[in-house]
């Protein structure tokens, strides 16, 4: 009974919190970015300091006063990182080992393949994140995210790297489109509530 | 197989905690649990409670000395931010083993 309660009240504590549609919003602008990326072979750098900014901004003005604040778990933070990050470098070596075993060592000479490589990896290793997010919240979204991001990378193998990057730029705009319209939804459901009228 | 009746590991349901086991603290607890620190607001919409309702079992949790409440200002406005203790967390996992060993098939 306690486990099932635990379970049941973290999904909806989850559900609810994710209504609000920036968690949406920062993984649209996290693909989209990332897809650029790869595109033209640069390290997304500037995403690394513009989106969390961008969220934190969201969150600050926009959801914080309506749903109250939480700061996420240190053991669930650092559960999320271990998993990304172990899903990350094994495609790293995957990717490297796939590719050089058809191409020469030279290919990797220069700084662009390398950061295509990386950057790949890293969209790679989202759906993995997406998928456990999605089993331990129950969030069925997220199952779609998934999918939808190792679609566009199956797309790109069939139908080349143009398409693979529109693919990409296609899907990132539309979750940002879902994360826009729940935060626009959220907002109309829940007015801004000040503390001190709630505290004793 | 379950312990025998009378031995240390046996669980009696006068061993559960009453401050945890009470339902609306245990769901304070509960969000509690799954983050770092929240705000009263953030409280308030999680569980439902009224507003009266959470204040009163929230001084129970810090009486108790489960629950860590600072009261502070973010610009002009008010916010109390609310965090587990290590005591805290400790009852509420000594809570859900005992609970869970009590409602256990003795068939298992």
């Amino acid at each position: 009974m306690p486990r099932h309660d635990a379970i049941t009240l973290l999904q909806r504590k989850t559900s609810r919190r994710s209504d609000d549609g920036t968690r949406d919003i920062a993984l649209g602008l996290l693909i989209f970015s990332m897809g650029v990326a790869l595109d033209l072979g640069r390290a997304p750098v500037m995403m690394a300091v513009f989106i969390p900014m961008i969220v934190a901004a969201l969150q600050v003005h926009l959801v914080w006063p309506r749903a109250g604040y939480a700061r996420e778990s240190r053991a669930f933070v650092a559960q999320a990182a271990r998993l990304f990050g172990m899903s990350f470098l094994i495609l790293l070596a995957l990717g490297a080992a796939i590719d050089t075993s058809g191409a020469p060592r030279s290919a990797y000479a220069d700084a662009e393949a390398f950061t295509r490589l990386v950057t790949q990896a890293a969209i790679l290793a989202l759906p993995a994140l997406l998928a456990w997010t999605a089993f331990r919240h129950g969030l069925v979204r997220y199952y779609v995210y998934a999918v939808a991001i190792v679609t566009a990378f199956a797309l790109g193998s069939l139908a080349g790297n143009e398409a693979r990057a529109w693919a990409l730029a296609l899907f990132a705009l539309a979750v940002v489109a879902i994360g826009v319209l729940r935060l626009s939804r959220f907002m109309a459901a829940h007015p801004p509530v000040s503390e001190g009228d709630l505290a004793p | 197989m379950p312990p025998e009746a009378g031995s240390p590991d046996t669980v009696l349901w006068e061993d559960l905690d009453r401050v945890v086991h009470e339902p609306a603290r245990l769901v304070i607890l509960v969000q509690l649990a799954f983050v770092e620190e929240a705000d009263f607001l953030y409280l308030l919409r999680q569980t439902g409670l009224t507003k009266g309702n959470l204040s009163s079992h929230l001084s129970r949790l810090e009486d108790a000395g489960y629950v860590t409440i600072v009261k502070g200002f973010v610009g002009r406005l008010p916010r109390t931010r609310l965090s587990l203790t290590p005591s805290g967390r400790a009852a509420y996992d000594r809570y859900r083993d005992r609970l869970a060993k009590l409602l256990a098939d003795p068939s298992d």
